[in-house]
């Protein structure tokens, strides 16, 4: 009797630690209830509540949803009160590892390059400056680039920075043996693409350096903003000798692993973490006051997040919008080069009617799916240039320009009917592709629920991880897949160019003969504010004929610990710590 | 014996053969290839340049011949992912995470496995008996990752004890090894327990006591020995399976050991390091396999190899 007593209160006692622990596991990973489920909501599930806070600590219920900040310095607590410094200038964060820190192999964003590589250009503290070049003069006709460089630029290892390190390392990368994947980004550049593609010489592309200070760079076609794309980090210089001698590998041992940026590579542990500390041969070294950054590489974000509120890492990268929440004081949301989009099939038999397109990308609330699955952190989008693209001269959003449809159930409905389903009767199942992410998961869930609600349309949405995704969405396997782009500058082409009819990646086989011509005026236009205007027009183009149906802009999460100091965001979302230090207590 | 080995080991190469050839093929008939990732980032011309470098635009039967003719000459190939660097590399790099990790854990699971197995099979219906089977049921049923996150929660973060990642300090190994170890020690100490009390209600054992041997005697050289052959079977597979590394457990203290590479390398279709870890994995297997069946001989001498 006494023994079964025993038996009994430990598995009692088994099970509820087996509860609690799980507990303690799903906190921060498990998808959140508040997104609108599939099944049969027969209300439109758009009306689902927006993140629900109530109950919870006084905490949650002073911010339930967070508040988008354009990039730019990250406005801490401490840098309002101008805190003094701390003793130990070292700071520790966390980001996604890259398999390589030469600038044209990370495949990430440029971060973890730009610490220890500098361009002509650079971004400091979210503003676009002058880097290792002292001047840049324009031609009128806006297609040559004389570049002077600064003369007091050195390698960490001090050897001095020339005008042949810049050519040599874009040929290098231009080079179809060293087979570069964002080789992209140098198309601007005259005979780049034709070098690439092994059809003219290194000599033909337009580079020169008359001397050592001195680059010249013809470009293929006007640019709306060279000066930005020059600070990429695919227009980061390597060295010559090194890359020579020490191969491919060449920037994964700290010894070798030469820049020109303000930091320099320490320690690096690959899977694990890579340590920078200051470079004293970087021309603005006084101003850097930083000795050290850590970055560490935890992939999963409940053990990131586990390991801010510990005070291992003072800044999380990896963070969902929950987590934001958990600590609104310590949580920066910041508006980046990014959107996200749907890509349909304008080749099926059903979505080539413009009016069906219509109607599925008017029939469900953005706004709705923002707040209740990104509790505000993203913004709604009905185009798919992000809202944080400046427009160069006035310096005006996108966003501000104009929008070129509005959610309106009942239009929807009546473009339904017209085409032939009304009520959605007779219409197909569509195939609804995503990858595997809970967030992505959670927003195809809500879309598709507004659809049935809306429309009497059903969908079968299909998860797939990303390679997968991404083979299938390029062979046509779904109807209607997301799509999203992130980072680069603020130059709209950009987007717009995916649309035009022969190139790979227009997975919505959108063919209109105008949108190319125009696409291909635009390019060649020097004339900034016309060209501006064609690219509206383009937009305008793409969403009329709603080859693609705008979402929202991914924004860019962070948890900053109030003791760091002059962080900077750039619009494609990399951090700098140029000017960045730690407060004292 | 010699004869024997011989035969096995032809059989093992046979095995890891087939496995190569297998993993070949499969992996690349999975959907999405090693650089689709980045597709909307690729010009045509960047992605010729890529397929070009790694031979990938080769025919299969090619690529198979010179994927074949290089792991001749012991080459595994470079890492689609990690641009110049070998897969021979990589595997190198994560195992010693992996070991350095994995074979605290082992010895621990060893030591505490047999020691509560021991304790619970001498000590029956006691506090100990049933303290030991709770302990056996908490580490059965609770999976790892609940383990390490359970454990991070408590010891780094609300108690500040131990470090939440990495492998930096000697300190920061407990939560890790713990995570791993927790349920070989369960299945050990079951095991050992059932085994041990099989073997000491045996005839010698009964002799040995009225001969006035001592329990320490009894226990440690006749009924041990006797209660081991189970438990090889048990441990051979539980070493192989802890050092090819714990792709939950790695993943979440962030350590860059084999399983975590194993895992990047399937999404990343990573063809050449996927085959590296599977060939790797394979022959590791196998190996200890071989070993355990060995180990049978020197613990039972009633067990004797066929020629």
């Amino acid at each position: 009797m006494k023994r079964k007593n025993l038996l009994k209160t430990t598995v009692y006692l088994l099970l509820a630690l087996c509860l609690l622990l799980t507990a303690c596991s799903s906190g921060t990973e498990t998808p959140s209830t508040t997104a609108p489920d599939s099944t049969d909501s027969s209300a439109p599930a758009a009306t689902a509540a927006p993140a629900e806070q109530e109950g919870t600590e006084e905490e949650a219920t002073t911010t339930s949803q967070l508040v988008v900040s354009p990039a730019g310095v990250v406005q801490t607590s401490t840098t309002m009160t101008g805190a003094p410094q701390a003793e130990e200038q070292r700071l520790v964060y966390n980001n996604i590892e890259s398999s390589s820190y030469d600038p044209i192999r990370n495949e990430n964003m440029d971060e973890l390059s730009s610490h220890m590589f500098e361009g002509l250009t650079c971004w400091t503290q979210g503003e676009l400056t002058m880097g290792q070049a002292e001047s840049i003069d324009v031609s009128e006709d806006g297609l040559t680039y004389t570049v002077t460089m600064r003369d007091d630029i050195y390698w960490s290892d001090g050897e001095p920075v020339t005008a042949y390190d810049f050519e040599w390392s874009w040929l290098r990368h231009l080079d179809p043996a060293t087979a570069g994947k964002y080789t992209r980004m140098l198309y601007p550049i005259k005979n780049a693409q034709a070098y690439n593609a092994g059809e003219c010489t290194a000599d033909e592309v337009g580079l020169e350096c008359p001397d050592e200070r001195t680059l010249i760079i013809t470009l293929e076609a006007p640019q709306l903003v060279f000066t930005e794309i020059l600070a990429m980090r695919e227009y980061m210089p390597v060295r010559q000798d090194i890359v020579e001698t020490y191969g491919e590998t060449w920037s994964l041992d700290p010894e070798t692993c030469i820049g020109n940026g303000p930091f320099k590579m320490k320690e690096l542990i690959p899977g694990e973490k890579i340590v920078y500390e200051k470079n004293p041969y970087y021309y603005d070294a006084d101003q850097v006051i930083l000795e050290e950054i850590e970055c560490r590489f935890i992939t999963d974000p409940s053990v990131e997040l586990m390991s801010y509120e510990a005070g291992e890492i003072k800044i999380a990268t990896q963070v969902s919008a929950e987590s934001c929440l958990l600590h609104p004081d310590q949580s920066y949301i910041i508006q980046r080069l990014s959107s996200m989009w749907l890509v349909v099939d304008c080749e099926d038999d059903v979505l080539s009617d413009v009016r069906v397109r219509k109607a599925l990308a008017m029939s469900f609330d953005r706004q709705a799916i923002c707040d209740a699955v990104f509790k505000g952190a993203e913004q709604p989008s009905y185009t798919i240039i992000p809202n944080g693209m400046k427009d160069p001269i006035t310096g005006e959003p996108w966003s501000a320009y104009g929008q070129y449809f509005e959610e309106n159930v009942a239009e929807a409905q009546a473009l339904l009917a017209e085409a032939g389903y009304p009520n959605g009767e007779g219409f197909p199942t569509l195939i609804f592709g995503t990858s595997t992410s809970t967030e992505n998961e959670q927003v195809a869930q809500a879309i598709t629920a507004m659809w049935k609600a809306n429309l009497g349309i059903n969908c079968e949405i299909k998860v797939e991880d990303s390679a997968s995704f991404i083979a299938h969405r390029q062979e046509g396997a779904f109807d209607i897949a997301r799509w999203t782009n992130t980072g680069g500058y603020n130059d709209p082409t950009n987007y717009l160019a995916y649309y035009e009819s022969d190139q790979p990646n227009n997975d919505s086989h959108y063919s209109n003969p105008e949108y190319d011509a125009l696409l291909h005026q635009a390019n060649a236009e020097a004339d900034i504010p016309t060209r501006m205007e064609m690219l509206h027009q383009l937009d305008e183009m793409l969403i009329t004929d709603m080859a693609v149906i705008p979402l929202y802009n991914p924004a860019q999460k962070y948890l900053i610990d109030p003791s760091v100091v002059g962080a900077g965001v750039s619009p494609a979302g990399s951090l700098d710590f140029k000017r960045a230090y730690i407060a004292a207590e | 014996m010699v004869k024997y080995l011989m035969k096995r080991i032809l059989m093992s190469l046979l095995t890891l053969f087939v496995l190569i050839t297998v993993t070949f093929v499969m992996v690349r008939l999975v959907p999405g290839g090693p650089f689709d990732a980045d597709i909307a980032e690729m010009t045509p011309e960047a992605y010729a340049n890529l397929m070009a470098r790694y031979g990938i635009d080769q025919p299969l039967p090619v690529q198979y011949k010179m994927y074949m003719q290089n792991l001749f000459k012991g080459d595994l190939g470079e890492s689609l992912q990690y641009t110049g660097v070998e897969v021979a590399e990589l595997i190198g790099r994560g195992l010693s995470a992996t070991l350095s990790l994995t074979f605290i854990a082992v010895l621990v699971a060893l030591i505490i496995g047999f020691g509560l197995g021991i304790a619970a099979a001498l000590m029956p219906n006691t506090w100990v008996d049933r303290l030991c089977m709770a302990i056996s049921t908490i580490g059965i049923s609770l999976p790892n990752y609940v383990v390490a996150i359970g454990l991070m929660y408590l010891l780094a973060l609300k108690l500040s004890l131990l470090p939440v990642t990495g492998l930096s300090s000697p300190a920061a190994y407990v939560m890790p090894v713990i995570a791993l170890a927790l349920n070989p020690i369960a299945n050990l100490t079951k095991l050992v327990k059932t085994s041990l009390i099989d073997a000491l209600n045996q005839d010698y054992v009964t002799m040995a006591k009225s001969k006035g041997l001592s329990q320490v005697k009894i226990v440690g050289i006749h009924a041990m020995k006797n209660a081991l052959l189970p438990i090889v079977s048990y441990v051979a597979p539980m070493i192989a399976n802890l050092l090819i590394g714990s792709f939950v457990v790695e993943n979440m203290f962030t350590i860059p050991g084999i399983g975590t590479m194993l895992a990047t390398s399937i999404t990343n279709r990573d063809y050449t390091t996927l085959s590296g870890m599977i060939i790797f994995y394979g022959a590791g297997v196998l190996v200890f396999a071989l070993l355990a069946d060995l180990a049978y001989v020197f613990i039972d001498p009633r067990v004797k190899f066929e020629d």
